[in-house]
């Protein structure tokens, strides 16, 4: 069964196509967990909800091609509302491990990324991380081809913005 | 344009890239959020809907859970041109013939309030026909109202209400926002009835965070009914051996009532009708069972009136009422026995679906075996007695939806010291008798 396929029949409800569904993807999830938690434990803690809620709403997804984008736009905007309600906890940089984030340009560019609206960092991370097409952000989005386009301009001149005005680090 | 900050973005996700993951404890994590997803799924849907009889006349409470919602750009116009009401969309969209009604302009926007210490009562309209009364009302408060309970609405007239059945969703946890509470009290009436004076006045009383407030607000509805269609047909149908007759059609702007009168003769007891609709002459279907069926009477005096979604506002040139699936039992088949003592299943269908799994003076549980998902969730039970017939004091009674080939029923009661068995009528059972009925309205 290929990938589409998979897709199809988990969406039909089977719930072994899901369970296969999600092992298919579970490295880009838990990657994708990473980028925005830092922790592994709390990455597993993400896929586990994940997991829960789409198969929840696995009846929804219309387009069983995009069912990997799908899930992680899941996992995203769980980690979004975790990383929110821990503000309130003040996050620290105890949490993170040391794995995921010990150098330090890129621990810049995660600070300037969690300046973008969560939109934005959405679109940046399904354009640079998971490598999906404009064309299919906007299918996904229900947007045109072009707007897309202006967005991530948009989104890329905040960043540099961001780097511009701290000063930059070169990274080594 | 970018390549600077798209370099970095490409060597952060690289970097990504090379983090070892654990993946048996991914694999782990998948199992555990789908063992909490299907736990979910299977807890019993109990009391989602409730519904108060007048009479000890029974039928019951359906729910099939929504789970696409399309709106017709005809309705959410129709909608959006009435303050106030697209609070309601969700509640009535799933019903084609609801929808009719507000693109038709029937709903009569009221506007009526009262105020009783923080909380106000407000009649925001009503759609009024002869076989009902659907009240729109929200319950507004200055604090946040945790706890919401309907206890009792009260339909008055100068004229004689009939008795009547209602309807209304329980107040589930009210999440978004716990300062306002928007339902529907929907009115049926035992009796079709024209009303010469459309003054009414509607008691609610409720039980806002523990304190019993009663509303009382009277309210003029400005336009009277509009005549409902009536077809009289006296046609006799078999499904299997087993007949009925179709005594009268009658279609209503908020629904489609099916007169039914049963054989006495049957050797089965018909408990639902799966399929019953309105079909024209193309096989499309204009009226068919809205949020499960529901019905007036009790089908032990062998007449029963059912209710479709009504298709008033638009009709066909032929109309056929068509159904081709029921739910029968043998006669003796059509109800179980507990003895909660001794924790025993005494009787029950022959083809042994039902086991009891749990079982005491306060009630039992059991499973039900399915072959597939039903298509429309019935309660079981449909009258519960004690050894000496007398009514048992039902508590509570549930039943899941079919998660792998088992239905959970739970029933509950108290212990007046009731004398065991217990019987149970059922109400709906998974045991089906196949046909192809097919009767012409004719004017």
């Amino acid at each position: 069964m290929d990938e589409i396929e998979v897709a199809r029949k988990a969406v039909q409800g089977d719930e072994e196509a899901f369970v296969a569904l999600m092992q298919l993807h579970k490295e880009a999830l838990l990657r994708t967990a990473l980028a925005f938690l830092k922790n592994e434990h709390e990455a597993l803690e993400a896929l586990q909800e994940t997991t829960y809620r789409a198969f929840k709403k696995i009846h929804t997804l219309k387009e069983p091609s995009y069912a990997k984008t799908w899930l992680i736009r899941i996992m995203i905007n769980y980690c979004q509302d975790q990383i929110k309600k821990d503000k309130r906890h003040i996050r620290n940089g105890q949490a993170a491990d040391s794995s995921v984030s010990d150098d330090l340009a890129q621990l810049e560019l995660q600070e300037a990324l969690s300046t973008l609206s969560p939109t934005e960092q959405q679109l940046i991370y399904m354009k640079y991380f998971q490598d999906v097409k404009i064309k299919d952000i906007a299918a996904i989005e229900k947007i045109p081809e072009g707007t897309v386009k202006s967005r991530l301009h948009k989104t890329l001149r905040r960043l540099r913005s961001h780097f511009e005005g701290k000063g930059e680090i070169d990274h080594v | 344009m970018y390549e600077k900050e798209e370099q970095k973005l490409n060597n952060f996700k690289g970097h990504l890239e090379q983090i070892p993951l654990s993946l048996d404890a991914a694999d782990d994590a998948i199992m555990q959020g789908l063992e909490r997803a299907k736990r979910e799924k299977k807890q019993i849907r109990a009391n989602r809907k409730r519904m108060l009889w007048s009479l000890a006349a029974a039928a019951l409470l359906i729910l099939t859970l929504v789970t696409t919602i399309r709106v017709s750009p005809a309705f959410a116009n129709a909608v959006a041109s009435i303050p106030g009401l697209e609070k309601f969309v969700e509640l009535i969209q799933n019903d084609k013939g609801l929808s009719a009604v507000f693109e038709n302009d029937y709903y009569q926007p009221i506007g009526e309030s009262q105020t009783i210490g923080n909380a106000t009562l407000t009649v925001d309209g009503v759609i009024l026909d002869e076989s009902g009364m659907n009240i729109f009302y929200t319950i507004e408060s200055t604090v946040d109202m945790d706890d919401i309970t309907i206890l009792a609405p009260v339909l008055e007239n100068q004229q004689e209400v009939p008795p009547s059945s209602i309807s209304f969703n329980h107040p589930i946890s009210q999440e978004d926002s716990p300062k306002i509470y928007r339902d529907i009290l929907g009115f049926t009436f035992e009796e079709p009835v024209r009303f010469e004076d459309l003054a009414f006045t509607l008691d609610l009383k409720t039980k806002l965070d523990g304190k019993e407030v009663d509303f009382s607000v009277p309210f003029a509805v400005p336009e009277n009914v509009k005549s409902s269609v009536t077809y009289e047909m006296n046609e006799e149908v078999e499904v299997e051996g087993q007949k009925f007759t179709i005594e009268n059609v009658t279609i209503h702007p908020l629904r489609v009532g099916v007169k039914i009168a049963f054989d006495p003769a049957n050797t089965k007891k018909i408990l639902q009708f799966e399929d019953m609709r309105l079909e024209d002459e193309n096989g499309e279907i204009w009226s068919s069972i809205s949020n499960g069926i529901s019905a007036h009477g009790d089908i032990d005096d062998g007449e029963l009136t059912y209710f479709l979604q009504s298709n008033y506002f638009e009709k066909p040139e032929e109309l056929y009422l068509r159904i081709n699936k029921m739910q029968a039992v043998d006669l003796e088949d059509a109800y179980f026995l507990v003895d909660t003592d001794k924790e025993k299943l005494l009787h029950s269908p022959k083809d042994g679906r039902l086991k009891l799994t749990k079982a005491s003076r306060t009630g039992f549980e059991m499973t039900m075996e399915v072959e597939q998902k039903p298509e429309h969730i019935y309660g079981i039970d449909k009258k519960i007695t004690d050894a000496n017939g007398a009514l048992m004091d039902l508590q509570h009674s549930g039943i899941s939806d079919g998660y792998d080939g088992v239905q959970t029923i739970d029933i509950g009661f108290e212990d007046n010291g009731y004398a065991n068995p217990v019987k149970v009528e059922l109400f709906a059972y998974p045991n089906y008798i196949n046909g192809d009925v097919k009767v012409e309205l004719k004017k």
